[in-house]
């Protein structure tokens, strides 16, 4: 409606070839603005939030309750001095942040809004988000191995080994929504959900919030910035305006990639009333999440990130799509429907209630079996001596 | 010590890569400097640079008299003030033959105890910073901490540098109303102990960091001269407090928690059990404590015997020692200190060798070592 408002007025007085050329421009400019401020109120929300699981207050300085915080910050790191090392291969070194940032944005591109608005509505929507974010690796590595740090170097290594190991199970968590819903566009993805696909594939949700996680290097796979081990890994040299760059890239990224677990999962728009409101919401509780992880939990050590990428989520996602594929396959037979055709919702309750109990059972095994049966162990060896 | 090559290093195929981790860095609890050589994630060879925090207190002492050395002492941990006070002035006491009241007994007790749970819980908020938690738990820790330290603040006026015992006794007795406060933390920190010890000890990422990590022998740990927390952690039952027990630790209920493994993790839960028994003795000493003289006069300007003495408490980290030598003048000719912390560190070496480098972060906080005690 705005946007035929817009056409209207811009016609009135340019002709329309340009104006074809100008509509797209707009929406993307509206996009990268609005995505920006997100970002920065999101350093302010993640400041705060945490602040109160630490049992602080957090910045509540600048402006209401603080919230002028992340400009001001931003700011201050635009104006600062821009430092690159004598030693640091200057090209790839300022080129880095650029690449970090760049894809964070791509990625809202096909990200529908809502019923039937995306920048670009692509059929193959999801292998673009699966290609754009993979950049973001390859500028940390970039970043890491310009700027002839040991600590750098540290970072950009175990980034590599990281994205290697958790784009894996991240496609295969993907593909399972795929299955379910016969195509690669967010949108088609979002109406085939009559039910969120979190009920109907809640291992391929845990798998796909782990392998983001890890993607977005945050808490507890936070291992190419370890700031306790490796000092701020792959950005250790970077100041001013660039690391305002791959700060700001990383919370971009983070909505970016909540926005595309909403999207598989959680039902994207839907329900179809309110506009951007249910989006909105849905991506900030997920979000949240990553918060909340942050403010929770130590980190693995990089063998065991790996272990656990290869020995458990990979085999689990594997042996998800294998049963997804069935159940589709079954539902596909006893409706007559077309392969492609999207799920009627009786079906997908079926499918829901079918996974989530293999969810409970896998998940009260999984607890039992490597964790809590060497926990009372130790507790058992470690009985004090009365003296 | 082994001395790391320089980079000229030819004898290896590949060559590892040095780094070096700190004075400033994120997780060296304070100014130390670890060099570390690296094959990829794995350590192949520490070692610990020291001396960036030395403040020369030992040749401080022989120019000051021995009341005022006290406040040097605050400044060696200066995570535990009140141990390193009463060390000191124990040694000052049996060079000097000074006798110390009842009530002062206790007092001292209570103080070191309570400074016991405070240092435990930086410690262990550390640690868990170290491990990659952010400072959610650090955070949490330092809440309980500021309780104490608000005791402290009652009794003596001050937060960090105490300068709370004297020679002959303690320098102030307790304010009114500190009997109720220190009640209300103690019924508080039971609860927040559980509460640690919930969140802690059931972390599956936390078990998997910690369990079975760096593990250090009973045997080892006696040959390196390993004291404190860490030396239960690897199965020997030693505590000055029980085995040596000074002023009021013989009329104290108390138990000592002994672990087998000697990995990180019984490291750390050695310390969240010690604070349990800390509390527990603390109010044991406030239901116990005479009523008398806080402190017996001794003059300011003491002079002792001419003589020598080595005297050691359980500090927070481990046995602290004071080698005094009298030559009769009111300042002490030599003051020598053993500090856990430094000789502690004596296993960092072995305890990291073959771990990844997450894990020597996260071993070297398990030691607990204070960079103030350190180099003195």
């Amino acid at each position: 409606m705005i946007a035929d408002l817009t056409r209207g007025i811009l016609e009135s007085f340019l002709p329309i070839g340009v104006v074809d050329i100008l509509m797209p421009l707009l929406g993307i400019f509206i996009v990268v603005n609005v995505l920006l401020g997100s970002a920065i109120m999101l350093t302010y929300a993640e400041r705060r939030l945490v602040a109160r699981m630490q049992n602080r207050i957090g910045p509540n300085r600048v402006g209401p309750f603080g919230l002028l915080q992340g400009a001001a910050d931003l700011l201050k790191l635009v104006t600062k001095e821009d430092l690159t090392p004598r030693a640091a291969d200057r090209p790839v070194f300022l080129l880095a942040p650029v690449l970090f940032f760049a894809p964070a944005i791509a990625l809202f591109a096909v990200v529908p809004f809502f019923r039937g608005w995306a920048v670009a509505d692509l059929d193959a929507g999801i292998v673009y988000v699966i290609a754009v974010t993979s950049v973001s690796s390859l500028a940390a590595f970039a970043a890491g191995w310009a700027s002839n740090n040991k600590y750098s170097l540290y970072g950009a290594v175990r980034g590599v080994a990281q994205l290697v190991s958790y784009e894996v199970p991240l496609i295969l968590a993907v593909t399972s929504v795929i299955l379910l819903s016969g195509s690669l566009n967010l949108q088609k993805i979002v109406e085939a959900q009559g039910i969120p696909f979190i009920l109907v594939q809640p291992i391929g949700f845990l798998i796909m919030l782990v392998a983001v996680t890890a993607e977005l290097n945050r808490t507890p796979f936070d291992i190419n910035e370890a700031e306790s081990e490796i000092v701020a890994g792959f950005h250790t040299e970077y100041t001013g305006t660039k690391f305002a760059l791959i700060y700001g890239a990383e919370y971009v990224a983070a909505l970016g990639w909540s926005a595309v677990i909403v999207t598989l999962f959680l039902g994207g728009w839907k329900p179809d009333i309110g506009g951007l409101i249910w989006f909105g919401l849905k991506t900030s509780a997920v979000v949240f999440l990553f918060f909340w992880f942050r403010g929770t939990w130590p980190r693995v050590r990089i063998d065991q990130m790996l272990a656990l990428a290869w020995k458990l989520l990979f085999p689990l996602a594997t042996i998800n799509i294998l049963v997804t594929a069935a159940e589709v396959l079954a539902a596909q037979a006893l409706f007559s429907l077309e392969p492609g055709e999207a799920l009627p919702v009786i079906a997908l309750a079926v499918i829901a209630v079918v996974n989530i109990g293999l969810t409970v059972a896998v998940l009260a095994l999984l607890s039992r079996v490597p964790g809590l049966a060497r926990f009372d162990t130790q507790l058992a060896a470690s009985a004090p001596a009365r003296g | 010590m082994n001395v790391i090559p320089d980079s000229g290093a030819t004898n290896y195929d590949i060559e590892p890569v040095l780094l070096n981790l700190g004075p400033q860095h994120p997780s060296t609890h304070g100014v130390f400097r670890i060099r570390a050589l690296l094959d990829g994630e794995e350590v192949v060879d520490v070692e610990p640079v020291f001396g960036y925090l030395h403040r020369g207190s030992s040749k401080l002492a022989e120019e000051r008299s021995y009341t005022q050395v006290i406040t040097l002492t605050d400044r060696l941990d200066y995570l535990s003030g009140m141990s390193n006070n009463l060390a000191y002035v124990r040694a000052v006491e049996a060079l000097a033959h000074v006798d110390v009241p009842e009530r002062a007994q206790y007092l001292r007790v209570m103080m070191a105890e309570l400074m016991r749970i405070a240092s435990h819980l930086m410690a262990l908020g550390f640690l868990i910073n170290d491990l990659g938690a952010w400072i959610t738990p650090l955070m949490h820790m330092f809440r309980e901490r500021e309780k104490v330290l608000d005791l402290f603040e009652m009794v003596c006026g001050a937060r960090i540098t105490f300068s709370y015992m004297r020679i002959g006794g303690v320098s102030h007795d307790l304010p009114p109303g500190f009997d109720a406060a220190l009640n209300a933390f103690l019924d508080d920190f039971a609860e927040r102990v559980a509460e640690y010890e919930a969140l802690l000890l059931e972390n599956e990422i936390l078990v998997s960091r910690m369990k079975g990590i760096a593990p250090l022998s009973g045997e080892r740990a006696i040959e390196c001269s390993v004291t404190g927390p860490n030396l239960r952690a690897s199965g020997v039952n030693f505590d000055l407090r029980k085995q040596a027990p000074y002023e009021a630790y013989d009329r104290m209920n108390f138990d000592v928690p002994v672990t087998q493994n000697g990995d990180n993790w019984d490291r750390m839960w050695v310390r969240l059990q010690e604070m349990k028994e800390s509390a527990r003795m603390t109010r044991q000493c406030m239901a116990e404590m005479p009523d008398g003289p806080t402190r017996t006069p001794a003059d300011f300007f003491i002079r002792p015997p001419v003589g020598e003495v080595y005297s050691a408490i359980e500090a927070t980290k481990g046995e602290l020692g004071f080698y005094l030598v009298s030559d009769g003048t009111i300042a002490p000719y030599r003051c020598g200190i053993r500090s856990p912390s430094f000789i502690n560190l004596t296993v960092l070496r072995e305890l990291c060798v073959g771990w990844k480098l997450a894990d020597l972060i996260v071993n070297f906080g398990t030691l607990d070592i204070n960079v103030g005690e350190v180099d003195r």
